[in-house]
């Protein structure tokens, strides 16, 4: 469980990285989940819970064979279906052109669905989840 | 945030002395370039060479920026990792700011 305060997302992160460390997860991959798990952190933060410190996010690591599974949830506002669907264009299909009509935010949950291997978000009850996995190249325990 | 600033030519070049770029750090290392910018500078190398983690709101911060610059204005990135580097071409950000291996490579590039 996490209080929602960026200074803690870091701290988060860095763990989750070092996990991945731990249980064989190339540098590249570690590197990846803890970019994803920082994004999906920060949402909550920022998003869900409006920069207001004290409100619990909760995040659940596991491994199943050669995948990381990383769910990360909040009680805060949930993510809209339409900025879902905008998440899911890939990053290389917006054109950068004139600088003037690049968004400054809003490119974490596209970096998740570009890097992660699958995303989902469900909203039940007060409270979302996200759950993220990525697969691994060889991870320690398991034949290749 | 920590940064150091050393004038090369036309140039300000802006060093980034911490690891992460994340979004704990974005909104101050906005507000520090948004100083610079108010003093006068208008072209920047931005050295990355220490940071080792950038994020989207990280990348938003350098964004922010060039959109304050406008058209007249000038960033370049020096010295990113390959994992910053990743993000830059990920987000095609590498298509709006030139980057290079040093700082002297791009000063070089743009003499």
């Amino acid at each position: 469980m996490v209080d929602s305060r960026l200074e803690n997302v870091v701290l988060a992160s860095i763990l989750l990285r070092t996990f991945c460390d731990w249980i064989g997860a190339s540098p590249q991959e570690s590197r990846q989940i803890e970019l994803c798990t920082a994004e999906a952190l920060n949402n909550c933060v920022i998003h869900a819970y409006k920069l207001q410190p004290g409100q619990l996010v909760e995040m659940c690591v596991s491994r199943d064979g050669f995948e990381i599974i990383v769910e990360i949830s909040d009680c805060g506002t949930a993510i809209s279906s339409s900025e879902l669907e905008r998440s899911r264009a890939s990053l290389q299909d917006t054109n950068p052109g004139d600088l003037d009509f690049i968004p400054v935010n809003g490119r974490g949950l596209s970096i998740i669905q570009s890097v992660m291997d699958s995303l989902e978000y469900k909203s039940l009850n007060g409270t979302n989840r996200l759950t993220m996995t990525k697969r691994i190249s060889q991870p320690v325990g398991e034949e290749k | 945030m920590k940064i150091r600033t050393e004038s090369k030519g036309r140039y300000l070049v802006v060093t980034v002395l911490e690891e992460r770029l994340g979004a704990d750090r974005a909104v101050s290392f906005k507000e520090s370039l948004a100083r610079l910018i108010d003093q006068g500078h208008g072209a920047f190398v931005f050295d990355l060479t220490a940071v080792t983690f950038i994020d989207s709101s990280g990348l938003g911060a350098i964004l922010a920026t060039a959109k304050r610059l406008g058209r007249s204005g000038e960033i370049l990135i020096a010295g990113a990792s390959e994992t910053v580097g990743t993000m830059f071409k990920l987000t095609r950000m590498d298509r709006i700011f030139p980057l290079f291996l040093t700082v002297e490579e791009a000063l070089s590039a743009r003499v």
